[in-house]
């Protein structure tokens, strides 16, 4: 199986290549918001480093959301045209699941956090099982002083915490561990691995049904009321 | 908090203000104003892209709710708020994705992002008076150099 990742979800972009039970290329660049030109240069240059053409994928893998407004639309509106025009499959990876990628054999708790500005964080977590991601925590949005509360009533113990804002979170949770610099940002090739653990379970979809995830202010305040 | 008022009596008159103004810019400036329509931000705004060396047309985004300004002494962007009333809506339109820092931010209608408006930004108060007159106060997190 041949899956192109590419990640636009915040100031950093990538692309990589999956080729035959294995990552092959990564290109990712942290310079800011530029993906609209800078974006499908990286991806001809992961195919081209992995020997493939477009023709050659069988999945189209993007960061579906949440995450910068624009670059989402960048992202999506880049993967569904090259899938439309060769017909392979796409899946839309949750920014949060690309985050605890890296985690997913580490037999911990993750948490993942991302920026939702005046200290609070859009949050998700999972729990690593048996070299599966399990969601302990649905989509929502808190106060970073609250997420430790949060997971505690979930059972979240000892968490590593990944995304942009994981340092502040780490911070405010008793007894995190804050998972570093290298996982502020999701990677291309993250993107990838998630793709892959969604096409045996059969979770993919086509160019036209891939749909971007706004997680937006509103919709996580109800979900959050939802779950209360 | 330092805090500037002014008087002026025309368009022309705002317009000059604010391209006076903008000799304090630097790149990542928030320009939050306030102030009813035809209360002058507009032409403010327009003053203050004519400082930064922008000729050409510049109007209110009433419905691109942005315009981009580039190629000047500093890279612009003008926000129209009017129809912007939720962080929702705000999210919507890329804004967030303009707070990196590299540009000079003109938000028109700041009264409905309030939100928004961080601590750091210029805020700029609009308010008419008899016929042409408007009563402009400039608060900025820092002194302003220009004046």
């Amino acid at each position: 199986m041949v899956i192109l990742g590419v990640d636009s979800s915040s100031a950093a972009g990538s692309a990589a290549v999956y080729k035959d039970g294995e990552l092959v290329y990564e290109a990712y660049a942290n310079e800011g918001l530029t993906h609209s030109q800078t974006l499908l240069v990286r991806c001809d240059e992961a195919m081209k480093a992995g020997g493939i053409r477009p023709s050659d994928v069988d999945v189209f893998a993007v960061t579906s959301g949440p995450g910068s407004f624009t670059g989402l639309r960048i992202g999506m509106g880049l993967v569904k045209g090259m899938a439309f025009a060769t017909g392979a499959a796409c899946a839309g990876v949750s920014t949060f699941l690309a985050l605890a990628e890296p985690f997913r054999d580490s037999g911990r708790d993750i948490i993942t956090v991302l920026d939702a500005r005046q200290k609070r964080a859009y949050c998700c977590a999972f729990r690593s099982v048996d070299g599966e991601l399990v969601r302990v925590m649905d989509e929502c949005v808190l106060p970073l002083d609250e997420i430790g509360t949060a997971a505690g009533k979930l059972g979240i113990v000892s968490p590593l915490i990944a995304g942009d804002v994981s340092e502040a979170a780490a911070a405010a949770v008793a007894g995190a561990e804050d998972a570093g610099e290298e996982y502020r940002f999701v990677h291309a090739a993250r993107v990838c691995m998630a793709a892959c653990s969604m096409a045996e379970k059969g979770q993919l979809c086509s160019a036209d049904e891939l749909r971007p995830f706004y997680l937006q202010l509103s919709q996580a305040e109800r979900n959050r009321l939802q779950n209360d | 908090m330092f805090k500037y008022d002014f008087t002026t009596y025309s368009q022309k008159g705002t317009e000059d203000l604010g391209k006076r103004f903008s000799g304090a810019l630097k790149p990542g400036t928030e320009i939050a104003m306030y102030g009813d329509l035809g209360s002058g931000k507009t032409a403010f705004t327009r003053g203050a892209l004519r400082g930064l060396g922008f000729e050409g047309n510049v109007s209110s985004p009433t419905f691109a709710i942005v315009n981009e300004y580039r190629g000047g002494r500093l890279d612009a962007a003008h926000f129209d708020m009017y129809r912007i009333s939720s962080e929702d809506d705000l999210y919507g339109t890329g804004f967030y994705d303009y707070l990196d820092g590299s540009m000079v931010l003109f938000m028109e209608w700041c009264e409905n992002i309030p939100f928004a408006v961080d601590d750091s930004a210029v805020k700029v108060i609009f308010e008419r008076g008899e016929g042409n007159v408007r009563y402009i106060r400039i608060e900025a997190p820092e002194e302003l150099s220009v004046w």
